[in-house]
């Protein structure tokens, strides 16, 4: 929980039709962001840790900052697998 | 259904000096289908879909999803571009080839409010004329291939606008040496491109040289007008990006185009823009565009170049009467008369359609300069 994490190096996107499209480097699928995600990619412009960035997105959605804890690692663990997001 | 006016109101979408208006009510669906395919031909479809989704081009849901639909090939295509000139520019850096990003990228990240409100379809990087040739010889290693050998060998180095290449996943780059073909092209001077201050953008976290303000205006004004006949709207949306912005300096952009002996093209470029998607932009260079007026040969030169049946071999003409130098002309005559045979095989099918591209390409000759004696 320790760890920052941070938009990948390398990756190309567009925001539009209401989500964050995301190349990762070296291509693959696009991914398409919306909802929480694209708010964690919004937050994801600066480095900073899985509580930081729940404890962020509790106070946007004016939910408690645990419930959103455990929604946000795995999101943030399978961006991080895709490229999306890397560690920093 | 006027289309015509249609596609305008779909390319002025969101120019705060735009008087086009969009259509009253959702258009029926064969409308709505034509439409549709005129868009994705223009590459406006990003365009299309936020001016449906915005509520400010009225259409039925189904036609905003279809829209929506409609972009997403485009969009995935331009950030696939995007990685593609990101790996091609690790490349040149390591090599110290130096590029300049042209059109769709940089424009996109430069001169639009927003990167997603610009398309494109392909990738054009200005490569100094010395280096062309080490530029190719590296995209080879990459599994590019070019379209078509050169005539001769430093053709590309000295004659040519761009070289095509198509990448191993069927994506296209050129790589261009000036920024326009035929006269026109001929006379841009190639070092001034160079010398100028350029813009600079960040794709993938990293930092890409485009051409200065001024260049980049310029080259969307050739573009628009020695591009394609008609003129396509993108192009037209660019100039009124710049135009809009006020960040280019009209008396540098009228210094560069007399120079380059260009005025016409740039004259043509902003009234077309004006007119077609009624801008009422203060911009002194407006002013000057519905002022000037070509010179004779300037003029039919510019007629020749923007008609639909520009041939191949009236625009070889324009280029000769703009080379420099007897020596230069010569060489590039000489290139285009008795070019190698790889040349000419892969442009005709067998000898007898060689024969007849000779034939015809004597008679076009033939004609422009009877037109340009007239």
């Amino acid at each position: 929980m320790l760890d920052r994490f941070r938009r990948a190096a390398g990756v190309v996107w567009r925001q539009a039709h209401g989500s964050v499209f995301v190349l990762p480097d070296g291509g693959g699928d696009v991914v398409v962001l919306t909802g929480t995600g694209e708010q964690l990619w919004w937050l994801l412009a600066e480095p900073m840790t899985i509580d930081q960035a729940a404890r962020r997105l509790a106070d946007i959605y004016g939910v408690p900052d645990a419930a959103v804890s455990r929604d946000v690692a795995p999101v943030v663990a399978d961006l991080a697998a895709r490229g999306v997001l890397e560690r920093g | 259904m006027d289309v015509t006016a249609l596609l305008r109101a779909v390319a002025a979408f969101g120019l705060p000096d735009s008087s086009v208006v969009a259509p009253a009510r959702p258009l029926s669906e064969p409308d709505w289908n034509e439409l549709l395919t005129h868009v994705r031909w223009q590459r406006l479809t990003n365009l299309l879909a936020q001016a449906l989704s915005s509520g400010v081009f009225p259409a039925t849901e189904a036609q905003t999803t279809a829209a929506i639909d409609a972009d997403i090939p485009a969009l995935t295509g331009v950030l696939r571009l995007e990685a593609q000139l990101l790996e091609v520019a690790d490349i040149f850096d390591d090599a110290g080839v130096p590029f300049l990003v042209l059109k769709g990228p940089a424009v996109a990240h430069l001169d639009y409010p927003d990167p997603a409100w610009r398309c494109f379809g392909d990738l054009d990087l200005l490569i100094p004329p010395d280096a062309l040739d080490d530029a190719i010889a590296l995209l080879r290693g990459l599994s590019y291939a070019r379209r078509f050998p050169q005539p001769r060998d430093r053709f590309d180095r000295r004659f040519t606008k761009s070289v095509s290449l198509d990448g191993p996943d069927g994506q296209q780059l050129d790589l261009h040496r000036t920024l326009a073909a035929g006269g026109f092209g001929h006379r841009i001077i190639v070092s001034m491109l160079w010398s100028a201050p350029s813009s600079r953008f960040a794709v993938g976290g990293r930092d890409f040289a485009a051409l200065g303000v001024e260049e980049r205006f310029l080259h969307a004004c050739y573009h628009l007008v020695l591009g394609n006949a008609p003129p396509r709207l993108v192009p037209q949306r660019d100039v009124a990006e710049m135009l809009h912005n006020n960040t280019v300096d009209a008396d540098r952009v009228l210094v560069i185009a007399s120079a380059w002996r260009g005025q016409a093209v740039v004259a043509q470029a902003i009234t077309t823009t004006v007119d077609n998607l009624r801008l009422s932009t203060n911009s002194p260079l407006v002013a000057w565009a519905r002022e000037f007026t070509p010179g004779r040969r300037e003029r039919r030169e510019l007629t020749r170049a923007t008609s639909p049946g520009y041939s191949y071999a009236a625009q070889a003409i324009d280029s000769v009467r703009a080379i420099h130098g007897p020596r230069e002309r010569l060489a590039y005559v000489s290139a285009l008369a008795f070019p190698r045979r790889s040349y000419l095989r892969g442009r005709h099918s067998g000898p007898a359609a060689r024969a007849r591209h000779a034939l015809s390409g004597v008679l076009n000759v033939r004609s422009t300069l009877k037109e340009s004696r007239d």
